[in-house]
């Protein structure tokens, strides 16, 4: 799984990356690199059975109290 | 950042249609039916009013800044520092729509059709199709809807029409029984799907000539509108609410009791291959639209390297998001209507008071 993850980013990156390279175009890469080292950070967590908490936890705890809110005001 | 092309106001209504009607269709019922009851319907019509506000406020942004999209006006209105915070908090607000849109629609495929399959190869080979679509364009997106769009509006219709011996009126019985409160409540949940058609706020700058955009705002909202009522109603119609509440798939078991003679059944599988095909153009239009706004806050020439790590990144974010599909019912029941009221209303409300409020300035001096 590990290998496979790794095998399938190493394919994203050379679908664009040489030829920003070859463009010179160093902001684009910067970019496609921190996103793409974001993809390969959270999918290695994952497969490793990592804890990474879910931004979904997170909306819950600030936006569920808003809808309960809006729920108690109109229903 | 801007790219050339440009798509014409009936493909924009279209594109609006598919980014809202695909998982709506599927998931919105059941949960209408445990909210609103019998009166399910007159929730959808509600929640469309309320969507014509984010419609108005939409159109509003769109004329003070024709020919830029949401991430760009963003900076002009706020400016750099702030405009760009705000761009980047509506980027992440359409990245986890889309992530949350990925992991609808593999725990569909799994838990109504292929329960052996693990839900990352579903998510794994649309994002692959999303990401090739999104890196071609919106024009080409547009014109992917072309060929489906007739596809699902003719099967919504059969799937109704031959459902009709099932149904039964007395479902819909007694309107308002326990008065409007239920209905708001209703509409409140129709108002985490049917807000999303903020996104037009983000590619509405690719619209020519933009002066038409009130046209297509008008007619997305209200073909949305059509088609979620009457399936809703068709649900409720065939099932009874009680039964409704009870499918967590309404649309996907509107299709299975379809039975005509003894040789018109199971249509099922051609619900299931169309609607992929409707999924599809929601998750690349948002695939595409966080691209896009990316790449305008970073202050990039392209987008389009962005879309394959993007599109990675999403399928990672679609497996953490959830650990069950009772988990999304009960986020699109509880969480998401103040999520979605936040990013697809308040925000783009303040923005326009904002632009209101500067633009006058600026006009003085």
């Amino acid at each position: 799984m590990l290998i496979l993850i790794i095998l399938a980013f190493l394919v994203i990156a050379y679908l664009d990356a040489p030829k920003l390279w070859q463009k010179k175009y160093w902001r684009e890469l910067a970019v496609m690199g921190i996103v793409w080292s974001l993809g390969l950070a959270l999918s290695l967590a994952l497969a490793l059975n990592l804890p990474v908490p879910s931004p979904a936890k997170l909306l819950a705890r600030v936006f569920g109290p808003v809808t309960e809110w809006l729920l108690r005001l109109i229903g | 950042m801007r790219e050339e092309g440009y798509i014409s106001p009936r493909q924009a209504a279209v594109l609006l249609w598919f980014a809202v009607l695909p998982t709506a269709i599927l998931f919105l019922p059941a949960l209408l039916a445990l909210r609103a009851h019998q009166d399910a319907w007159l929730s959808v019509i509600v929640a469309t009013l309320a969507a014509g506000a984010v419609a108005l406020v939409v159109y509003l942004l769109a004329q003070r800044f024709p020919h830029h999209t949401l991430f760009q006006y963003c900076e002009l209105i706020l400016g750099p520092v702030t405009g760009k915070t705000v761009a980047l908090i509506f980027v992440l607000a359409f990245f986890l729509l889309d992530a949350v849109v990925i992991r609808e629609f593999s725990e569909f495929l799994v838990t109504a059709v292929m329960p052996e399959t693990p839900a990352l190869f579903f998510s794994l080979s649309i994002v692959a199709v999303a990401v090739y679509a999104a890196r071609n364009g919106l024009e080409v997106i547009a014109r992917c809807t072309d060929f489906i769009l007739p596809l699902m509006v003719t099967f919504i219709a059969i799937v109704l029409l031959f459902a009709t011996p099932e149904m039964a009126p007395r479902n819909l019985l007694p309107i308002l029984e326990n008065g409007f409160r239920p209905v708001l409540g209703g509409a409140l949940v129709s108002w985490s799907f049917l807000g999303q058609i903020f996104i037009l706020a983000a590619y509405g700058a690719f619209v020519n000539p933009p002066r038409a955009l009130r046209a297509s705002l008008i007619s997305g909202l209200l073909g949305i509108a059509f088609f979620l009522s009457l399936v809703t109603m068709g649900t409720i119609l065939v099932f009874g609410s009680c039964e409704a509440a009870r499918l967590t798939f309404a649309a996907y078991a509107l299709a299975r009791v379809v039975s005509l003679g003894q040789f018109f059944e199971r249509i099922e599988a051609l619900f299931l291959a169309i609607w992929v095909g409707g999924v599809f153009i929601k998750i690349t239009i948002n695939l595409y639209v966080v691209a896009l706004g990316l790449a305008t806050v970073t202050g990039l020439k392209e987008y389009r390297p962005l879309v394959a790590p993007l599109g990675a990144l999403n399928v990672a974010m679609a497996t953490l998001l959830y650990r069950n599909i009772s988990e999304i019912r009960h986020d699109l029941l509880l969480v998401e209507p103040g999520w979605t009221l936040t990013w697809q209303l308040i925000l783009p409300l303040f923005l326009l008071v904002m632009a209101w409020l500067r633009g006058k300035r600026r006009t003085g001096i």
